[in-house]
């Protein structure tokens, strides 16, 4: 029975589960293993339904050769975030856009959490964050970080006033905060904190691994006016009351008209490709324009017009563009 | 897992008539305390600079057991002021004075709303914002410090708007900047009449630290910021040169150093007890709070300042609780203090009136003096005048210091108060004051028995400034300073080492006996018998160090001439204490054997020699400690005399027009014969004499390095990389002898082997590499190398 469904596994995870967002009907036949697998330890399901492709240590080193590899744990590295609820969630509807499929239809829940415990035992900085580490770990909700903001990469700039929104799914969002911009979106661990050393005054160590670079890290502002006026944003508030972080801000133009209040958060999709959706609600007080960047798409018309509305911007991360 | 909530232990150290005890925070949780303020419902919020803010329950509550501490915001950009408005906390960040906002009343923060981000920062580590005390209007006042910057580490630069000013954000988030010309301006405080008070930071332009009265648009002296007056060209001024044409601002009072070497911000005592209107101003290096009073003289605001609660820890934020109980933040990553260096202590008064001084009001001809209560007979008064220096150089020493003539001391006739007649006073001083034999007719000694008064005007007088502006020193990195920088990058680099370790520490408050360590670079940690001594060797020259003694050690630095220095823990000349930091200077001389010059924190110091050796012979320096724990750091060493160039001596001679550059490398050659290349190349240098010593002036700038190729033989200068200034490819040198920017002399002879001089000390003895054939390049690699004054023989 087992060597029954992990042989449709491996058919699933090498030949195209990655384009089906519902499972493949392969798997609902082995419902059954659910009940016979409620005794078993969260190490026990795992070495039985995760280990051939992350491995029995969980450092990503499993038998079947993927197109793209295996998470390790043992990094620390979670595609979706690192808390057990996170866990459970990732390996509950698996990961559009890469090999790893869903779980949900042949596992239940509890036995879900099982194994979602016992991966977040591989990662040794999965702990809680406490005041005299300097990694900051996001939890269950949302964590907003301010800080200096390395250059994204080589050739760009460090950005004094900066801030990252940590999202419990894995993902995080770094802004520049002088004239709020999104700079890129990273995958895994959140930052290190590197100004606690020293005299402090240094900048952020941001540990994710990039997936999206808005216009190579040096993105141009969205907002216009009609004339063509640019117009910058200035920030009101980041707040992290919902599930996804939102920054709050206004755009002004040079004489200091305020031309609209806009939220903003983002969140990866779960379609067939890998994207991550950038979205705004809009108070508009007069009219403006917004211009999708290099690389990106945008939904709606580009003229803003008076009132309340909303925006989204379409992000595809590196690994499906 | 944001909200912790723990209970805290008690730690009490026993001080008479007030009562020093601390709150201990969570296990696990470090409290770097930047800024302090209390809710309607008396709770204490704190605000650190790891940007998290707490809530504390129960703050005052008689065991601190019962205080309860919460993590209600974390992820700000350090949070060096907080100031509460109708229960609204609005928290000084580096980038942004923000505003917490607690949606569904948890306590928890759900919010954080920008109230301003109007203003500058390069992205220098220095740029700390301070804040944030707040009038009657709503207005938050704050301060921007300046950058640091080369040739000297600590040299203040303003390279974003405002840096170097205070100002103002009103509610709505309109930023005015006041004033400027300030340096490291960490503590903010408010007069009850709303004038603002601003301290600084001794450093550049700043002899000692200054507490300011600001008035809109004035300057106070360091010269970085004046571009951001409208009158003023938006350029980067001097280092080095000052500023003549704008008028300074004179402080309100000048700190003496030995009470204070890093001040916090300051504070009105509203608590109705006996210094009722006075100021206390927090002090983080000593650990200490200090009370100071101001008066106007013929319209001129000074003061007189006091020692107030000593030993209590590394204090930058202090605030009066609702409860008249006053709370010290206390905070001194990378800045050095006594420790504690974190947490909250508190300071409660006993009601047991103290004696002290209470007020000094100065008249033409002397003090008149009150005390907290009458006195048994008239005390004796002796006492200092001195001044300092204006000048671009870090600090200054005090100068022309001279006695007081002090006639006459006149106690009232209900002993309340005194007159001390001073034949000498005048304008533009400093004045310490010293009482001895004052006793309360209840028996009691005069708590802190010293006073100190910044005279900027006399009475009837004119207002002369008290640091005056001199001719400055030479230009730092024009002359060849020649120390040697001898625990820079690879602290052991340099020095055979017998135990000691490179750790953090400071004192441990439970067992002052000892320090308490943790990972880190800060200190030089030495036990009972361990010790380290310098690998080359010395006849005479100067030392400089920083050192701190745990309760009852005793250190030693131990001289080639034979003789040593003690360094003990008791009252010596300016030591202040264990757990202290302090600063050393000693000159020695080896023909005589003697110590010329022992300084503790800039105070002459008479130490009792032990024998000396009776021939000269070069020896290494060695430091030890004899009991106990000490700490060391930031050892520096020069030689004193230079041996005069032999007549047999000449320049090197060249053709300028022979001169062969490959690769990325730009090259200026002055009149006088001094190279400076940039890039990344060589220069070939040909010439036609051969020689078997070669000495230059070397300088490098730029993360790069530089390499001098003399015959076999590369000499390197660089301050980064492996082969550090004066390493050979086979002897690297992995210490940060010299820094960026400064000239040192490097001396090359080729004797049996090939011996390589750094300012003096052989650092290379032996190499194989030859000079002799004299073929001589530069090269850089993402550097500038300059060289000057190429002597050969």
């Amino acid at each position: 029975m087992k060597l029954t469904h992990l042989t449709s596994l491996f058919v699933c995870v090498l030949f195209g589960c990655n384009d089906a967002p519902s499972p493949p009907t392969e798997q609902k036949k082995h419902a059954s293993i659910a009940t016979e697998t409620d005794t078993e330890t969260g190490k026990d399901m795992y070495m039985l339904y995760c280990a051939q492709c992350h491995g029995p240590t969980g450092d990503g080193k499993g038998f079947i050769e993927l197109d793209r590899p295996a998470r390790s744990f043992i990094d620390g590295g979670f595609s979706f975030g690192n808390t057990v609820h996170a866990i459970s969630k990732t390996t509950s509807s698996g990961i559009p856009g890469t090999p790893m499929p869903p779980f949900a239809d042949i596992l239940n829940a509890e036995q879900i959490e099982r194994i979602a415990k016992h991966v977040r035992s591989f990662a040794p900085t999965l702990k809680e964050a406490t005041a005299s580490e300097t990694e900051m770990v996001v939890g269950e909700s949302p964590l907003v970080v301010r800080g200096m903001i390395p250059p994204v990469q080589d050739g760009e700039k460090l950005h004094p006033r900066g801030l990252v929104i940590g999202n419990p799914d894995g993902f995080s969002y770094e802004y520049r905060a002088d004239d709020v911009r999104l700079l890129a979106i990273r995958q895994g661990r959140f930052i290190s904190r590197e100004d606690w050393g020293d005299r402090g005054g240094s900048p952020l160590k941001l540990l994710g691994k990039i997936t999206v670079l808005v216009q190579g890290g040096d993105p141009d502002s969205m907002f216009k006016t009609t004339d063509g006026e640019h117009l910058r944003a200035q920030l009101k508030a980041t707040s992290t009351v919902s599930e996804y972080g939102t920054v709050r801000y206004i755009l002004l133009n040079e004489s200091g008209e305020v031309f609209a209040t806009i939220s903003e958060y983002c969140k990866p999709t779960t379609g067939a490709r890998a994207l991550v959706e950038q979205q705004f609600a809009i108070e508009a007080l007069r009219p403006f324009t917004m211009t999708p960047l290099r690389g990106t798409v945008m939904n709606g018309d580009q003229l803003v017009s008076t009132g309340i509305s909303n925006r989204t911007v379409i992000h595809a991360t590196k690994g499906s563009e | 897992m944001l909200q912790l909530i723990f209970t805290t232990a008690i730690t009490l150290i026993s001080a008479q008539p007030w009562t020093i005890d601390y709150l201990t925070p969570p296990s696990g949780a470090v409290l770097e305390v930047g800024g302090i303020g209390f809710m309607s419902d008396g709770d204490l919020v704190a605000s650190t600079r790891r940007g998290q803010v707490w809530r504390v329950d129960n703050p005052n509550a008689e065991n601190p057991n019962d205080a309860t501490f919460t993590l209600i915001c974390e992820g700000l950009h350090e949070g060096l002021g907080l100031s509460v408005i109708d229960d609204a906390i609005y928290v000084m960040q580096r980038g942004e004075i923000s505003r917490l906002v607690d949606l569904d009343n948890d306590e928890i923060i759900d919010e954080i709303h920008t109230v301003t981000q109007d203003w500058g920062m390069s992205g220098n580590y220095h740029e700390f914002g301070f804040g944030l005390p707040t009038d009657k209007d709503g207005n938050m006042y704050f301060s921007l410090n300046l950058g640091f910057w080369n040739p000297h580490w600590w040299h203040g630069k303003s390279r974003a708007p405002f840096r170097g000013w205070v100002l103002k954000a009103a509610p709505n988030g309109e930023v005015t900047p006041i004033a400027g010309g300030l340096r490291s301006p960490a503590g903010l405080g408010l007069m009850e009449d709303g004038t603002l008070l601003v301290t600084d930071n001794q450093g550049d332009w700043m002899a000692v630290c200054p507490v300011y009265a600001i008035k809109e648009g004035a300057f106070y002296g360091h010269p970085a910021s004046l571009r951001w007056y409208e009158d003023q060209p938006n350029i980067e001024p001097s280092d080095t040169q000052p500023h003549s044409e704008i008028k300074r601002e004179h402080p309100v009072l000048w700190l003496p150093y030995e009470w204070s070497r890093s001040t916090g911000n300051i504070i009105q005592d509203k608590t109705g007890g006996p210094f009722d209107g006075q100021y206390l101003l927090a002090e983080l290096t000593n650990g200490q709070v200090l009370r100071a009073d101001f008066e106007e003289i013929d319209g001129v605001l000074q003061g007189a300042c006091w020692l107030a609660h000593t030993r209590v820890g590394s204090a930058y934020h202090i605030e009066y609780g609702p409860d008249g109980m006053l709370y010290v933040g206390m905070t001194n990553r990378g800045w050095g203090g006594l420790a504690p260096g974190n947490g909250i202590a508190r300071v409660a008064y006993n009601g047991e009136l103290p004696l002290e001084i209470k007020r000094a009001h100065l008249v033409e001809d002397g003090f008149e003096i009150s005390f907290t209560k009458p006195l048994d007979s008239t005390p004796s008064v002796s006492g200092q005048k001195y001044d300092y220096n204006y000048w671009w150089e870090y600090g200054s020493p005090k100068q022309h210091v001279e006695d007081l003539f002090i006639p006459s001391v006149a106690l009232s006739e209900d002993g309340r108060s005194a007159k001390i007649s001073i034949g000498n006073l005048e304008s533009g001083k400093c004045i310490m004051l010293k009482f001895e034999h004052a006793r309360s007719k209840d028996g009691q000694q005069l708590l802190h028995n010293e006073m100190s008064y910044t005279i900027n005007k006399m009475p009837g007088g004119e207002l002369v400034y008290v640091a005056k502006q001199v001719t400055p020193p030479i230009e730092r990195g024009e002359e060849v300073d020649g120390w040697l920088y001898l625990t820079w990058a690879d602290a052991f680099d340099m020095w055979h080492n017998h135990g000691v370790e490179l750790h953090d520490a400071e004192l441990d408050v439970a067992t002052p006996t000892q320090f308490k360590t943790s990972p880190g670079m800060g200190a030089l940690v030495a036990q009972e018998g361990e010790s380290m001594e310098t690998m080359f060797s010395v006849l005479g020259g100067e030392i400089k160090l920083a050192y701190m003694l745990a309760q009852g050690s005793k250190a030693e630095v131990q001289l080639p001439n034979g003789l040593t220095v003690p360094l003990v823990d008791h009252q010596v000349g300016g030591y202040l204490g264990a757990g202290i930091w302090h600063d050393l200077q000693i000159n020695f001389t080896s023909t005589p054997p003697s110590i010329t010059k022992v300084e503790i924190n800039s105070v002459p110091t008479t130490v009792l020699h032990s024998d000396a050796n009776s021939i000269p012979m070069p020896g290494p320096i060695a430091i030890a400690c004899i009991k106990g724990n000490s700490a060391f750091g930031d050892i520096r060493y020069r030689k004193t005399n230079k041996p005069p160039l032999s007549a047999d001596c000449s320049s090197l001679s060249f053709e300028s027009s022979d001169i062969q550059q490959e690769g990325d490398v730009h090259l200026t050659v002055s009149d006088g014969g001094d190279f400076v290349v940039s890039g990344n190349g060589v220069v070939r240098i040909p010439h036609e004499e051969l020689f078997e010593s070669v000495q230059f002036d070397a300088k490098i700038n730029g993360p790069g390095v530089g390499k001098i190729t003399i015959g076999d033989l590369d000499v390197y200068v660089a301050t980064k990389g492996d082969t550090k200034t004066g390493s050979t490819t086979s002897h690297p040198v992995k210490a940060n002898l010299v820094d960026q920017n400064e000239w040192c002399t490097i001396k090359i002879q080729q004797e049996l082997g090939t011996t390589v001089l750094l300012n003096g000390i052989p650092l290379v003895v032996g190499e194989a590499s030859s000079i002799k054939n004299g073929a001589l390049s530069i090269t850089t690699n993402d550097a500038e190398l300059s060289l000057r004054r190429i002597i050969i023989k």
